[in-house]
């Protein structure tokens, strides 16, 4: 067992929020400091994927015994090796410390691993993604071995419907149809009949979501192997991983994944002896949000503008170059290979009546803990925000929280208890998407957070048809004047009509879906953009019109610290004397209320 | 037939259609804007949305394929509330003012405004008032509130590239332009660039037309809906009064044209079937109706001389408009009664051998064959021919023979090829509707298989690419069908290895690798070209290409240079006799045989010229080098003018009737041959009208042919002395005796080919010639200087031009028999 993978290494995150943390830095000082210490070939230390909890990176592992460092600084190399890998003591101050200051040495205990089921990142975090005996050993490439041995193509796709799989990109539709859908359509285009295809859609773009960039550098041949298997269900001889160019270190693993799976036979002909032969190349993104809706991907792959195109036909019909295919998000495919090797309740025995198996979020915003979480499907949102994320930094009030990107919506507190699935979060004018969750407390304005997510849609839409080029645009522009308090009542029908064309006439499912978050935060927020129109008032005190800064005397000791940071040069007051703000000059930055440690700084 | 529901009413429509063709089929009307019948729908304009039961939302109808028993409606409330949303959202980055304004129906009369400093604020001052899509669509859709402010993008006009200005301030963005130029003419020149609200039509690194190969086909323009596209000449003219249907004289692809017609001027032009009807302009064809054996066959498309080469040849203002006569050595404008008595005076002295005819094989039929009847019966001579028509070969009446049995595949029979075969022609110039069926057939996976000495345009984007010596043809098409002969049945694999040609592989390997090709991709469609039709082996070569056409089961399409050729030769202007033909005739006024000579619409720019005791010049423009020796000038009709037929490539008699009066005062070229003919008091010429004339050729016994000893064709090897074969492109603007270059404003940049010879890299260091460098070639008749181009695409010994008869260049081809090929010595001009 020595030579289990799993055992006898630091591991060290090398995903690339640790990275830009200062990771590389720290896993250089540990070989350095093994071998001062002669110790480089006793023990490994092993770049992998993440461990979750990036709010705490860097962060490393110990192994065999899981001792679970945060923040570590690569001058802390020498010590970890020394005191811990020689002296066997626990290096006390590099420890987690919860809210209640108590340190942890492991996982065990911790909120943020407590509710979470690490099913699809099972291997992130554990093994070294870029060898492939590393994912040999851990059941690796085992369900394409029994698919093509045991299995014909049909029991796959069954096997997958069976398990309730729903695709991970947004829709929610299931896979296995999905499979068999192109399986059953006859390819017949004029220069490529018998052609299919299979897509890993890897054009992760929401703002602020990386789940299938963590996946696909923390295990890239999981989902290497659900596209594989996703080939054979359905007919296709090509499979495509359509990624983004933005995660270069992505595409550096998946391609060397793809190397060493033509390498072992996995990929290329006669696979396995079974007499299925497949390929996979990866295609680059080029940077347009766009490209992660179907058509326009295909559009991407065959050397197009990527702009949607209309369905009918459907992918499964005429896909790429004409041919039937079919595209699966990064998580989809990764969920492909337990389902086929340990049998459909292996997805089925988790989440809800509707919604199977788990789900990766990428929980960000105003909670304590954030970071790459990995959660049954109906959890709710309660033990999402409070138990996982830890609740609301500095004890503010939990406001809302925006789920599944910018085509997604905000789902308020009232809602707070609601189960975490597709149809819930639906009801709820959200969206689970492709995984995003941004938490907002009271210090934000539901205006803006709309405005932000909109503005985003708005220059990302491909510009193909009016409605998504124009109408958001021409709701950007009703937003803007609210939050320079210059609304009218009717801005805000005017809103409802414009999303109520916007959702009928797009051409795409970027531009139905685009005035979700204003038409979720009217929904559940009216009363602040009331304020706003009406009452010419920010009840987030976001917008910069709207508010006012001032001092309040009782509380300033005129330090002056305020003053020095002010750019405009708009706060007077001599030292030790309470200070004052120039409404006329002040640029509502909010640097004096970032300078001030007194609070003495006010916001109207 | 299927039926589908559409509100409520059960009609059938035509399988394969869409939901909107369906209810066009029937009459029911669907608001639309980006749609256009040649393009293929897209649904990106969002205004023909439909319901339809068991779809969900609101589909588009230009997109959704119309089923059997399937449930539409087109005009509900809420579908009418939908597209006044969108289509007031488009609007909101048109100018709109105007357009939803209550009183525009009568503001005409009262603006006052002239144009604001290149900003088009309003309709009324849009190049587009009254022709303008979106001002149906407004009153179609009932628009009169907008609520949204004009965002005016602010951009300037650009104005920078020839023959149509783009304003991209009026662009909606419907992306027709884009579809056209990449689905339809395969150029790939414009794009959607930017996203977001930024979206906007542009060219790749937003570089001018010129710069990014633009071929100013005019299509992009053709199918704007609003003003933002729009052709410079007629930008400001308006609302055409009416409009008339022609054939382009160009090149005998023999596109269809719509001439717009306001105070007796030709204004534009536009290629049948490319503008959609709007406002009840435009519906049918006005004038003359050309064709009735279905759709134009250039389907909407045209090319630069075309679109934009007519306005301005017919209204040209150095045009000649009144006859002239040489008085006191110049030429004096004149009346038509003093210039025919003039040469009623003069003429009965050169009747017989001293009398010769050239004429243009861009003239009718008609007045090609009154031409000839003038020459042979009132002048007694047979000293008749059209040189640029056909080479000077001694099986020249072999030639004829074979051209004339010529059947023609139709041109549209391209789009059903697999494979297409495209011998001595460089279609994308001298016939680009033709290149663009080759680029559509390409595009839908045909095979392109190129015949050409250099590594031209087309051999760049051929599949295989068979370089040929020049002359050498027929031998390589022999080594190609024993080739395809030896290749196993299709779909089986062949024994032979087909590497894919290196640079300067073997034949050999292009070969086997182009039958194989052949092999396995029928239908197949041979095209050849003047490289083929103007070469010594002229004769052997189409033996051989209908030799591989019968193996193949192939058609064949001659691409004749001029637009009439075939008309010409059915009219027999053509010399089948050596000692009549042009270079007969060259050497007879060299000698002093002929003393009178007759152009009509041809210049051979001779020197001895001035050795003529009687010249006379028939034709739109007078060229330098004619004027100074010309003693009778008659200014002929352009086609816009007169009724007449041209028969195109496929042998398709096409008859056009005048869309304007004359101008000035030019006479068709059939009328002063007749003209002329009665003048000098012979019977037989009383023709009242064009169709008169015709008639009487149809009837004709066809000229008798092939009269002419068959002599096996000089080898064309090279001679120490000229150690160089250059290859002659014809200028494919050259129309008549003029260069279109000349006189048509923003031409003169299709011409910067026309002085450079190119060379291969090799000649060039043997030569110390470096590019840029002047060069001066020289053939056994007289020489020419070029200014020098390095090209990695030709072999050692073999150099390329373009040249434009009208500029003179044939002064050192003129007297070789075959002039697409000639041998030349090469010198470095030193200054």
């Amino acid at each position: 067992m020595d030579n289990h993978p799993l055992i006898n290494c630091i591991a060290v995150c090398s995903d690339s929020g640790c990275l830009s943390g200062g990771g590389e830095a720290v896993r250089t000082a540990l070989v350095a400091a093994l071998e001062r210490k002669g110790l480089a070939q006793q023990v490994e230390v092993r770049a992998t994927g993440c461990f979750g909890f990036c709010e705490q990176g860097p962060i490393i592992i110990t192994r065999p015994d899981q001792t679970f460092y945060v923040r570590v600084k690569p001058q802390d190399a020498d010590a970890i090796v020394t005191q811990h890998i020689l002296g066997g003591k626990i290096i006390d101050r590099l420890l987690y410390r919860d809210a209640a200051g108590v340190k942890l040495p492991t996982t065990e205990g911790m909120g943020f691993y407590a509710k979470q089921r690490r099913r699809i990142l099972r291997r992130v975090g554990e093994i070294d993604p870029e060898q492939i005996d590393h994912y040999l050993a851990t059941d690796g490439y085992r369900a394409l071995e029994k698919a093509l041995k045991t299995m014909t193509p049909e029991s796959v796709a069954d096997e997958v419907e069976r398990s309730g799989l729903r695709g991970r990109g947004g829709a929610g539709f299931p896979t296995g149809r999905k499979w068999r859908m192109a399986r059953i359509a006859p390819s017949n285009s004029k220069e490529m009949a018998g052609r299919k295809f299979v897509i890993c859609n890897a054009d992760e773009g929401d703002p602020g979501a990386f789940m299938n960039r963590s996946l696909l550098e923390g295990d890239p041949h999981a989902v290497l192997e659900g596209l594989i298997l996703a080939g054979y269900a359905v007919g296709a001889q090509q499979g495509y991983v359509y990624i983004r160019a933005e995660y270069p270190r992505a595409v550096r693993k998946i391609e060397k994944a793809i190397r060493q799976a033509y390498e072992r036979g996995f990929l290329g002909k006669n696979i396995l002896a079974s007499g299925f032969d497949f390929d996979v190349e990866t295609r680059l993104g080029a940077g347009a949000f766009v490209c992660g809706e179907e058509t326009a991907l295909l559009q991407s792959i065959e050397g197009r503008r990527g702009n949607p195109t209309p369905r009918p036909p459907f992918p499964a019909q005429k896909g790429l170059w004409g041919c039937p295919t079919t595209i699966n998000n990064v998580e989809t495919l990764a969920n492909a290979a337990p389902i086929v090797l340990y049998g459909a309740d292996w997805l089925n025995s988790t989440g809800t009546e509707t919604s199977k198996g788990t789900k990766t979020f990428a929980l960000a915003g105003k909670v304590r803990n954030t970071g790459l979480i990995e959660v049954p499907l109906g959890i709710s949102l309660r033990e999402v925000i409070y138990e996982i994320g830890g609740g609301i930094q500095n004890d503010k009030t939990f406001k809302l929280v925006q789920i599944g990107g910018p085509s997604g919506g905000c789902v308020p507190a009232e809602h707070i208890d609601k189960p975490l699935d597709y149809e819930s979060l639906r009801a709820l004018g959200a969206m689970v998407g492709s995984g995003g969750l941004v938490v907002m407390d009271e210090d934000n304005c539901a205006v803006d957070v709309a405005h932000y997510f909109l503005s985003f849609i708005q220059a990302e839409s491909c510009g193909k048809c009016p409605p998504c080029r124009l109408g958001t645009l021409q709701m950007l522009h009703i937003l803007d004047r609210i939050r320079q308090g210059e609304g009218e009542a009717e801005d805000l029908n005017r809103l409802l009509t414009l999303a109520d064309a916007i959702q009928k006439g797009s051409l795409c499912g970027l531009g139905q879906t685009a005035p979700n978050p204003v038409l979720t935060t009217l929904r559940y927020f009216r009363h602040e953009y009331e304020a706003h129109v009406i009452e010419k008032r920010c009840p987030g005190r976001v917008c910069k019109s709207l508010i006012t800064y001032s001092v309040q005397s009782d509380r300033c000791n005129g330090c002056t610290l305020c003053a020095r940071a002010c750019p405009a040069e708009a706060i007077l007051g001599d030292l030790k004397q309470p200070h004052s703000i120039v409404i006329e000059k002040c640029l509502r930055c909010g640097a004096c209320l970032d300078a001030c440690n007194r609070d003495a700084i006010l916001v109207n | 037939m299927p039926t589908i529901t559409l509100n409520n009413l059960s009609v059938p429509f035509t399988p394969g259609s869409s939901v909107l063709e369906a209810a066009r089929q029937n009459g029911v009307r669907i608001p639309t804007l980006c749609y256009h019948p040649i393009l293929k729908s897209v649904g990106a304009c969002r205004l023909c949305v439909v319901e339809v039961d068991g779809l969900r939302g609101f589909p588009t109808a230009c997109t959704t394929p119309a089923a059997d028993g399937m449930v539409v409606r087109t005009d509900t409330p809420a579908l009418r509330s939908l597209r006044r949303e969108v289509l007031s959202l488009i609007l909101s980055e048109h100018p709109y003012t105007c357009l939803v304004c209550d009183r525009h129906d009568r503001c005409a009369e009262w603006q006052v405004t002239i144009r604001k400093a290149a900003v088009t604020t309003g309709c009324e001052n849009c190049p587009k008032n009254g022709q303008c899509e979106l001002q149906t669509l407004v009153d179609e859709v009932g628009l009169s509130l907008m609520p949204y402010s004009i965002s005016y993008r602010g951009l300037p006009v650009e104005k920078k590239d020839p023959f149509f200005d783009r304003d991209y301030n009026l662009c909606i963005l419907c992306g027709r332009c884009v579809r056209v130029c990449q689905d339809v003419r395969r150029t790939g020149t414009l794009a959607f660039i930017q996203r977001g609200s930024q979206t906007l039509v542009g060219t790749a690194f937003d570089k001018s037309h010129l710069e990014v190969d633009c071929e100013f086909c005019g299509s992009c323009v053709d199918v704007c809906p609003t003003g933002a596209l729009y052709d410079k000449r007629s930008k400001w003219e308006g609302v055409p009064e009416t409009t008339a249907r022609t054939v382009c004289p160009y090149c005998s692809v023999g596109c269809e044209l719509d001439l717009w017609i306001k105070r007796g001027k030709v204004v534009g032009v536009r290629p049948a079937g490319a503008v959609l009807p709007t406002g009840g302009l435009l519906t049918a064809p006005g004038g003359a109706a050309a064709n009735t054996d279905g759709a134009p066959r250039n389907n909407g498309m045209a090319c630069v001389r075309g679109r934009f080469g007519l306005v301005e040849m017919v209204h040209a203002p150095d045009r000649v408009r009144h006859p002239m006569l040489r008085k006191g050595g110049r030429l004096i404008e004149t009346s038509w009664e003093d210039a025919l008595a003039f040469l009623a005076e003069k003429l009965p002295a050169y009747r017989g051998e001293s009398f010769a005819l050239l004429a243009s094989p861009h003239l009718t039929s008609e007045s090609a064959y009154a031409l000839q009847k003038f020459a042979r019966q009132v002048m007694g001579s047979g000293n008749v021919d059209s040189p640029t028509a056909l080479p000077r070969i001694p099986r020249i009446g072999e030639l004829v023979d074979r051209l004339r049995a010529e059947r023609s595949a139709p041109l549209r029979s391209l789009l059903d090829a697999r494979s297409i075969v495209v011998i001595g022609a460089n279609p994308r110039l001298s016939h680009p509707v033709a290149a663009v069926y080759i680029r559509q057939a390409q595009a839908a996976g045909a095979r392109l298989i190129v015949v050409d000495p250099r590594r031209s345009e087309l051999a760049k984007r051929a599949d295989v690419w068979l370089p040929v010596k020049p002359g050498a043809d027929a031998a390589l098409l022999q080594e190609l069908r024993q080739a395809l002969a030896r290749e196993t049945i299709p779909g089986e694999p062949s024994n032979e290895q087909h590497a894919l040609p290196q640079g300067g592989a073997p034949q050999g390997g292009a070969v086997a690798q182009a039958a194989h090709c052949l092999k396995t991709a029928s239908p197949c469609v041979i095209l050849y070209g003047s490289g083929v039709t103007h070469s010594l082996a002229a004769v052997e070569t189409l033996d051989a290409i209908h030799d591989l056409a019968g193996d193949l089961q192939a058609g064949v399409i001659p691409l004749f240079g001029a637009a009439n050729t075939l008309g010409v030769l059915d009219a027999g202007a053509v010399a089948v006799d050596e000692k009549q033909n042009y270079a007969g005739i060259v050497q007879g006024i060299a000698n002093g045989e002929i003393k009178a000579l007759y152009l009509a619409g041809e210049m051979p720019a001779l020197d001895e010229l001035m050795k003529l005791e009687l010249l006379i010049v028939q034709d739109h423009f007078l060229s330098p080098n004619v004027a100074e020796y010309a003693h009778a000038v008659l200014p002929a009709a352009s086609f816009a003018e007169v009724s007449g037929t041209l028969v195109n490539f496929e042998g398709r008699a096409q008859h056009f009737a005048p869309a304007i009066p004359p101008v000035g005062d030019t006479r068709p070229d059939w009328w002063i041959a007749a003209a002329l003919a009665r003048a000098l008091g012979a019977d037989g010429f009383t023709y009242s009208s064009a169709a008169d004339v015709w008639q009487e050729l149809d009837e004709q016994e066809r000229p008798p042919v092939g009269q002419a000893a068959s002599r096996p064709p000089s080898a064309l090897d090279s001679q120490a002395d000229y150690p160089f074969t250059l290859l002659l492109e014809r200028n494919a603007y050259a129309y008549r005796s003029s260069a279109l270059t000349d006189h048509i404003k923003g031409m003169e940049l299709c011409k910067a080919d026309e002085e450079s010879l190119y060379l291969s890299v090799e000649d060039a260091r043997r030569l110390a010639v470096a590019e840029g460098d002047l060069v001066q070639a020289t053939s056994p008749a007289g020489s020419a200087t070029f200014l020098a181009h390095l090209s990695a695409d030709l072999p050692a010994t073999l150099a390329y031009a373009s040249i434009n008869p009208a500029h003179g260049s044939q002064l050192f081809v003129g007297m070789l028999p075959g002039s697409k090929v000639c041998l030349v010595k090469i010198d470095k001009v030193t200054s």
